[in-house]
C-alpha cells in the first residue's frame, strides 16, 4: 500500500481518537479524571506507537476510548497516574492480544483486565501483565480454564 | 513489477494506468481509499465484531485477498479501469466471488476428469496429490482467504504451473496439466511404464518424481529412430544412433527434429486436443538442453531409458568388457593371412570368429578392409558391434579432432550408419 495514502489514513484516524478522547472527558470527569488536549495527543500517537511496536493494524476506533470507559470508575486510578495507567493499559492490551493469538475478544478482554486490576492486582499494573494475563493467555492458548477462584 | 497473469492483478492495472496517465494521482488515491474501507468491512466480518484489531500478516492475507477476488472479476472486462474508477468495492467483490465460484466448478470438473484418468501407479506424491486437491474444494475459504491454497501439492508436473498464478486458478491450472499429462500416459501400456518408471528411478513409488517426462522422452526417441513408439523401449544400440544423430545435427537442427517428432507423435497418438498438442511441444523443446549437456560424454542413458537393462544395473547404462588381444606375433599373422584371402565372405568370417578385441579389431580394419568391402562388412555386424566402433570413433576424434585412419574405415562406417538413418 502507498506509503503517502498510509500516512492519510493514519491522520484520520489520529484526528477521530482525538474527537473521541473529549468524548470521554465528559463521562470520566464524574469520576475526577480528565485529559488534556496535550494529554490526548501523546494518548493518540502512543496509541500508533503500541499498534506498530506490537505488530497490529487497528480499523474504525481505537481500543482508547473502550479502556476509559471500562477503567474510569476504578478506584485505583486518579487523576495524577490517569494517562500513564491508560497509556499501560493500552500496551498490555495489544501485546495480549498477539498472546493470545487473538481467541480472546477486545470485550472479554477488558473486562478481564479490569475484572483483575480491581481485584488480585489491586491496582499494580506490573502484576495485572506479568501473572494475570500471562496466564490468562497461556491458558487460552492450551484451551485450559481460566481459574478466578483467587480473584479477590 | 506485477504480471497481467499474477494474483494481484488490481495492483497491476493501477500501476500501468498509473504510467500511462490512464488514472491520475488522485484518482488512484481515492480507489487505494475505498480498498481501506473494504479491508476494514472485511477485517470487522473476519473477527466477527470481536476485535477491533488484527496482525498485520492477517490483514495483508486479507488485502491480498481482496485484490486477488476483484482482480479476478477485473480480468474478465475490457473496461477494468472505469470499474475501478466508478464502481462500489463492495460489489466488485462480490462479482469477484461470483468469478471465483465458476471457476470453482470449472475446477471440480477438472478434478473429477482427473480422478477418472488416473493413472494405476503406485506413487505417493501422484496419489496424495489427488487427494489434497479434492480436500482443498472442502478447505477454500475464498470470502476471506481467495489468494491461498489450503492444501499440499507435491507431485511435480512435467511443466510446473507458473508461480504467479494463486489460489483456485493456480489449482485449475495444475488440474488441466495433470489431466493432459495423464491422457498422454493413458494410450501406453501401464506394465510398460512401471518398468520405465523404475528404471527412471528404482524407488519410483516414493520420490517426487513426474511420470509423464520420461515416457514423453522415450516416445520421442522412438520417433526419431522410427523404432516402436508403444513399446517404449530404447536400447543401447538405439542410443548410439541417438548420438550420432546428435552429434550430426547442428542446435538448430536437433531442435526442428525434436519440434516433428513431437508432430509425429501426436499423429500415432491420435492426440487431437490442441492444449494437449502444445503442452507435448513444450516438453519436448525442453528436451534438447538436457541431451546437449550429456552429448559431450557419449552418455545418452540417464535420458533415453531401456526397459530390458538388468536390475542391477539400473540406469547406469551399458558397460563394455573388451575381449583378449592377441599377441603382436600372432596379431602379424592374422593380418597376413586375412591379406591374402580373396573372397570378402570368408574375411568377415575370420573377423567375426578370432577377434575379441576393439584393439585388435581397429588394427585389422586399419589394414585388411578396403572402399567397397566396408559395406559388406557393417552389414555383417550386429547393432552393438557397430555401436561399439561408433563410439571408439567418438573418443577417437574427442582426442584427437583430427584423427582418421588408413583405410577410412570410419568414414565409411558414419556413412553406413548414416544412410541407415535415412533410410529409416
Amino acid at each position: 500500500m502507498d506509503k503517502r495514502f498510509d500516512m492519510t489514513v493514519v491522520n484520520m484516524q489520529k484526528l477521530q481518537t482525538a474527537a473521541e478522547l473529549r468524548e470521554c472527558n465528559e463521562l470520566t470527569v464524574q469520576f475526577g479524571l480528565s485529559l488534556s488536549e496535550q494529554q490526548i495527543q501523546s494518548l493518540v500517537e502512543k496509541r500508533f506507537e503500541a499498534l506498530k511496536n506490537t505488530g497490529r493494524i487497528e480499523f474504525g476506533q481505537g481500543i482508547l476510548k473502550k479502556l476509559i470507559i471500562e477503567f474510569c470508575d476504578s478506584p485505583y486510578i486518579t487523576q495524577e497516574n490517569y494517562e500513564d495507567t491508560i497509556l499501560e493499559l493500552q500496551d498490555s492490551f495489544y501485546y495480549f492480544k498477539n498472546e493470545s493469538n487473538d481467541m480472546i475478544s477486545d470485550e472479554e478482554l477488558i473486562s478481564f483486565m479490569k475484572h483483575h486490576f480491581d481485584g488480585i492486582c489491586q491496582g499494580s499494573l506490573e502484576y495485572l501483565s506479568d501473572m494475570t494475563l500471562e496466564g490468562l493467555c497461556r491458558n487460552t492458548r492450551y484451551g485450559y480454564e481460566t481459574d478466578d477462584t483467587d480473584m479477590f | 513489477m506485477e504480471d497481467a497473469n499474477s494474483g494481484n492483478y488490481l495492483s497491476f492495472i493501477s500501476e500501468n494506468s498509473l504510467q500511462d496517465g490512464i488514472l491520475t494521482e488522485e484518482e488512484l488515491t481515492n480507489i487505494q481509499g475505498r480498498l481501506w474501507i473494504l479491508l476494514g468491512n472485511r477485517t470487522e466480518r473476519f473477527t466477527m465484531g470481536d476485535s477491533s484489531s488484527i496482525p498485520i500478516e492477517t490483514a495483508q492475507e486479507l488485502l491480498k485477498s481482496i485484490c486477488f477476488s476483484i482482480g479476478m472479476y477485473l480480468k474478465s472486462n475490457d473496461d477494468s479501469i472505469s470499474l475501478l474508477k466508478k464502481e462500489n468495492m463492495e460489489a466488485l467483490l462480490k462479482l469477484g466471488w461470483a468469478k471465483i465460484e465458476t471457476e470453482i466448478e470449472t475446477g471440480q470438473e477438472l478434478l473429477r476428469k482427473a480422478k477418472a484418468n488416473v493413472l494405476p501407479i503406485e506413487n505417493i506424491s501422484y496419489n496424495d496429490t489427488l487427494q489434497e486437491i479434492s480436500a482443498f474444494f472442502k478447505k477454500y475459504d475464498y470470502k476471506f482467504f481467495a489468494h491461498e491454497m489450503p492444501c499440499d501439492i507435491d507431485y511435480q508436473l512435467c511443466q510446473a504451473v507458473p508461480e504467479e498464478l494463486q489460489g483456485i486458478e493456480y489449482i485449475n491450472e495444475y488440474l488441466r496439466r495433470f489431466v493432459i499429462e495423464n491422457e498422454l500416459c493413458r494410450r501406453f501400456n501401464t506394465e510398460k511404464i512401471k518398468v520405465l518408471l523404475k528404471r527412471y528411478c528404482l524407488d519410483y513409488k516414493g520420490l517426487l518424481i513426474n511420470i509423464y517426462e520420461p515416457i514423453v522422452t522415450n516416445a520421442v526417441g522412438l520417433v526419431l529412430l522410427d523404432g516402436d513408439i508403444a513399446s517404449l523401449d530404447i536400447t543401447d544400440s538405439d542410443r548410439i544412433q541417438m548420438i550420432y544423430l546428435f552429434r550430426k545435427w547442428t542446435k538448430e537442427e536437433a531442435v526442428e527434429a525434436l519440434r516433428q517428432a513431437s508432430e509425429k507423435l501426436c499423429c500415432c497418438m491420435q492426440i487431437m486436443d490442441p492444449a494437449e498438442k502444445e503442452y507435448l511441444k513444450a516438453a519436448t523443446a525442453n528436451l534438447y538442453a538436457r541431451i546437449e549437456t550429456v552429448l559431450l560424454t557419449n552418455q545418452l542413458d540417464g535420458i533415453f531409458l531401456s526397459l530390458s537393462q538388468s536390475e542391477e544395473m539400473g540406469a547406469s547404462g551399458v558397460q563394455f568388457v573388451d575381449g583378449e588381444m592377441m599377441d603382436n606375433e600372432k596379431l602379424r599373422m592374422f593380418i597376413d593371412e586375412m591379406s591374402n584371402c580373396r573372397y570378402l565372405s570368408d574375411k568377415i568370417a575370420m573377423l567375426k570368429q578370432q577377434v575379441h578385441s576393439l584393439c585388435d579389431c581397429v588394427e585389422i580394419l586399419n589394414t585388411c578392409f578396403w572402399d567397397d568391402e566396408f559395406i559388406e562388412l557393417y552389414d555383417a555386424l550386429d547393432k552393438m558391434e557397430l555401436a561399439v566402433l561408433l563410439n571408439f570413433i567418438y573418443e577417437k576424434q574427442d582426442e584427437s579432432p583430427d584423427w582418421c585412419s588408413e583405410s577410412g574405415w570410419e568414414q565409411q562406417l558414419i556413412k553406413y550408419i548414416s544412410e541407415k538413418s535415412n533410410l529409416s
